[in-house]
């Protein structure tokens, strides 16, 4: 019987195709074990244990609230320091807090924040984790700014951190979802960059050179002076993450 | 027949042979995956090492011990179940020890209670569960009741006094611990007396000769030497049993436990009350301890109904209760089976092999110098518990909406009369045993949850409403409402009402059927003995006896390429023959053992 199949299957198939489907059927085999012997903790895997209040409707705008204009996966870091994986993911830099979705559950959940100590979320275009931490020591004059979540640009002896909010402009426009238009207020981006020094203390400052330099007064002359030598240019949040690490290497240099 | 196949393989076409080889790999690599999948959980590769400060003990004191695990895996247990039972096959002292480093060290106190005999002290990690017990690390040791003058168990262990011993002519006590040495290391101990005075400053020494980049672990004790017992080591205590701890009870003959690296599991299931097969899959199992806050804690069962919880230190030493959630299951409710990991299979059978007759005076000695040492116990070795960590419990929310102090408002008599006088958010419509609660969605403010909240009293599960509405607002601490739509992992709550009562409140008077009750988890603490050290001693101080008879315990010293430690101590005021006893670990997993006598005399 066997003998009679594998001359019909000669006559259909070439060695070579026949060989490519022995090796599947040998590389699938781990994969069908695999599956079956995975199924400990399959509904558990489903849910990330972080608590919420589920949230239905949002308020509309003309423009997102959120920082990416859809979900990307990340970490929330626990109180405890343990860091739960979650698919989708979303900070509402409007509002300042961080939603995760369910994927086929109605709704978002907001995250319980005091409960977390902040997130990592992957950036949509670039192969990288952006970090946020609830501020809970950082004094910041000016900005309401207890309990919000700050992102980490650069952490060295001298950091850079920055809050991403948006502003609700007192301009409108119209905008139609489906059949239904409505007037909505214009969101604006809103970023705050603050330079941290050693003792804990921090100012303000803005993606330009001259900023930059006014961070560090005692030796402002000294420090234009150097950044125009070396060539260290800021004209963009980018640019001002560079040029905090190139100040912590310079500082760090013998005189 | 290899060559037969190979004979047959040779005379086929190109597409026999293809097909053949392809169906001899996938047959092999099917066996393999097939037995690995069966027994991957049951072949534990881990065992337990644990070393005792000495062999023979006063009920009263502590017992040091150090812990080493022994795994092959990257991946390894942390955490090492450890108990001590008596003859009579009760445990007397059940708990768990975490791991640092696949090692720890701590203290177990002997309770004044004790009764006087042979005890095994048992080790394991939770996967060795899944192994034969004869795995399991195991020791002898004796514990004399502190005011047990007549020691009749011993005495009656003198009458059958060894024979070979006293054949060859020699004492039992006088027997030696082995030296044991792998390859390639030796390890010398060394003094600077051989003699010493009371309280006078020992200067230990230990030089190791072993290769470069070797490592190795050790405990050190220094005792008297009659509380070493190195006739008790070779001793098999326990029955030649071979049988699996879970497979001499049906109900849990199915569970294959997990490595327990992230905390200590709980593992159990949930069964049918007529169908011995039946699987509850999917079910979620809800852990919950009285507190003042609201925490939640849930698992779910697996395809075999098998549950396992893994604990999370905001539980240690808590009572436990586990309950379901009644809308992941249909029918009637299962019940609830959680394993002890602390039951075993094999008998313990004390000690018959016979003793010397100077051992009971030793003993009465032991019992009489505990005695004393309890009275003065603040000075003479005294045990120095490290702090845990801080804890992070799985709060339901952080701060609930709103709270509600009864206090503040007139006593009213029932919950029904709080909720309608002073929770306007709340509904309560019913009457014994058929109570029903609607809680106001926060988010509209106008509309009722088609839902009941989840109630708790005390952070325990509310299943019996009648108990909470018999409370007064006299007898009520706080109440927190959170009356959002509100989400824990896969669970969904409308709303939350958890209430808070001054006195404690029975959880099994209106926990959810069915419920489980579980002793508290114990973990071990590391602790570590502490010395007097009569060079930094007030002057006063040197008038308080100092009958110690453990003078020395260190557990955790490592040798590596500096090849050499050194440790100093002080004698106590008794005179007698102590022995310093290194028993240690190489990072290949080989032990060692030696030992040095030195004297105290007046």
């Amino acid at each position: 019987m066997l003998k009679v199949f594998v001359k019909y299957f000669a006559t259909i198939i070439r060695p070579k195709t026949l060989f490519g489907m022995v090796c599947m059927m040998f590389f699938l085999l781990p994969a069908r074990a695999y599956l079956q012997g995975s199924d400990q903790n399959i509904y558990d895997a489903d849910y990330p244990v972080l608590a919420g209040e589920m949230v239905f409707s949002t308020m509309q705008y003309s423009g997102s609230p959120y920082l990416f204009n859809r979900f990307t996966g990340g970490n929330v870091i626990m109180l405890s320091g343990a860091e739960v994986p979650i698919r989708f993911l979303r900070y509402d830099t409007l509002n300042d807090e961080l939603f995760w979705m369910q994927p086929g559950e109605e709704g978002l959940v907001k995250v319980d924040k005091k409960l977390i100590t902040g997130f990592h979320l992957e950036h949509p275009a670039q192969d990288s984790l952006i970090r946020f931490y609830r501020n809970t020591l950082l004094e910041i004059d000016g900005l309401r700014c207890h309990d919000c979540f700050i992102q980490v640009l650069y952490e060295g002896a001298f950091s850079l951190y920055a809050r991403r909010s948006k502003r609700i402009s007192s301009r409108s426009e119209v905008v139609t979802v489906g059949n239904q238009s409505q007037r909505v207020r214009i969101l604006n981006d809103d970023f705050t960059y603050m330079f941290v020094y050693p003792d804990g203390t921090m100012r303000f400052v803005s993606p330009s050179a001259r900023s930059f330099a006014n961070a560090v007064p005692d030796i402002y002359r000294d420090l234009r002076r150097v950044m125009r030598s070396n060539n260290i240019q800021v004209n963009n949040d980018k640019e001002l993450v560079q040029a905090v690490r190139w100040f912590n290497s310079f500082i760090e240099q013998p005189q | 027949m290899m060559l037969r196949f190979l004979q047959t393989l040779n005379t086929c076409s190109l597409h026999y042979k293809i097909l053949h080889i392809g169906l001899l790999l996938s047959f092999l690599l099917l066996c393999n995956l097939v037995y690995s999948t069966r027994h991957d959980h049951e072949i534990s590769r881990d065992s337990v090492i644990v070393h005792t400060d000495r062999d023979a003990y006063v009920s009263g004191e502590q017992l040091f011990y150090r812990v080493a695990l022994l795994s092959r895996d990257d991946q390894h247990s942390n955490f090492v179940y450890m108990a001590l039972r008596n003859s009579h096959q009760e445990i007397i002292k059940g708990s768990i020890v975490p791991l640092n480093h696949k090692s720890s060290y701590g203290s177990i106190y002997l309770f004044d209670t004790l009764s006087t005999g042979f005890y095994q002290l048992i080790a394991y990690t939770g996967d060795m569960r899944n192994q034969p017990e004869y795995k399991y690390f195991t020791k002898l040791l004796f514990v004399a009741n502190r005011f047990d003058v007549a020691l009749g168990n011993l005495m009656e262990l003198e009458e059958e006094r060894d024979k070979k011993y006293k054949k060859n002519g020699e004492s039992i006590i006088d027997v030696l611990p082995h030296t044991i040495f792998p390859d390639h290391l030796s390890v010398i101990i060394d003094t600077d007396k051989e003699i010493y005075g009371r309280r006078e400053l020992v200067e230990l020494r230990v030089d190791a000769d072993m290769p470069p980049g070797a490592v190795a672990e050790m405990s050190v004790s220094v005792t008297a030497k009659q509380s070493i017992w190195p006739f008790l080591y070779d001793y098999k205590a326990h029955g030649t049993s071979s049988i699996m701890l879970n497979a001499s009870d049906t109900k849990e003959n199915k569970l294959v436990f997990p490595k327990e690296e992230n905390g200590p599991v709980i593992a159990g299931k949930l069964m049918h009350e007529s169908v011995d097969d039946y699987a509850y899959q999917g079910v979620r199992v809800i852990l919950s301890t009285p507190d003042t806050i609201t925490t939640v804690s849930y698992t779910h069962t697996n395809q075999q109904g098998h549950f396992f919880f893994t604990l999370d230190p905001a539980y240690y030493e808590k009572p436990l209760y586990l309950t379901l959630d009644t809308a992941t299951y249909e029918g009637k409710a299962p019940e609830i089976y959680v394993v002890d990991p602390f039951t075993f299979s094999t008998t313990f059978k004390g000690y018959t092999g016979g003793i010397d007759q100077e051992i009971p005076p030793w003993v009465r000695e032991s019992q009489d110098i505990v005695k004393v040492q309890k009275a003065f116990e603040t000075l003479a070795g005294s045990v120095i518990t490290e702090k845990d960590d801080e804890l992070f419990p799985p709060r339901l929310y952080s701060v609930p909406k709103n709270v509600i102090d009864p206090a503040s408002y007139i006593p009213l008599d029932d919950f029904p009369e709080i909720a309608r006088e002073i929770i306007p958010s709340i509904r309560i419509r019913g009457q014994e045993n058929n109570w029903q609660i609607r809680m106001l969605n926060g988010q509209t403010a106008y509309s009722f949850f088609d839902h009941p909240p989840a109630v708790f009293i005390n952070n325990i599960p509310v299943g019996n409403l009648d108990v909470l509405m018999n409370f007064s607002s006299e007898q009520i601490k706080s109440i927190e409402l959170h009356n959002l739509p509100w989400r824990y992992g896969a669970m969904r709550f409308n709303g939350i009402l958890s209430v808070f009562t001054h006195d404690p409140v029975l959880p099994v008077s209106f926990l959810p059927q069915p419920f489980y009750a579980l002793d508290p988890v114990a973990v071990q603490p590391y602790s570590t003995y502490v010395h007097p050290d009569y060079q930094a001693i007030d002057e006063d101080v040197h008038r308080i006896p100092d009958f110690r008879q453990l003078l020395y315990w260190n557990p955790a010293q490592t040798i590596d390429d500096k090849k050499q430690f050194s440790a100093t101590f002080h004698t106590g005021d008794l005179q007698g023959t102590y022995i310093i006893l290194i028993r240690g670990i190489m990072d290949t997993g080989q032990s060692f053992q030696t030992f040095k006598f030195f004297d105290v005399k007046q």
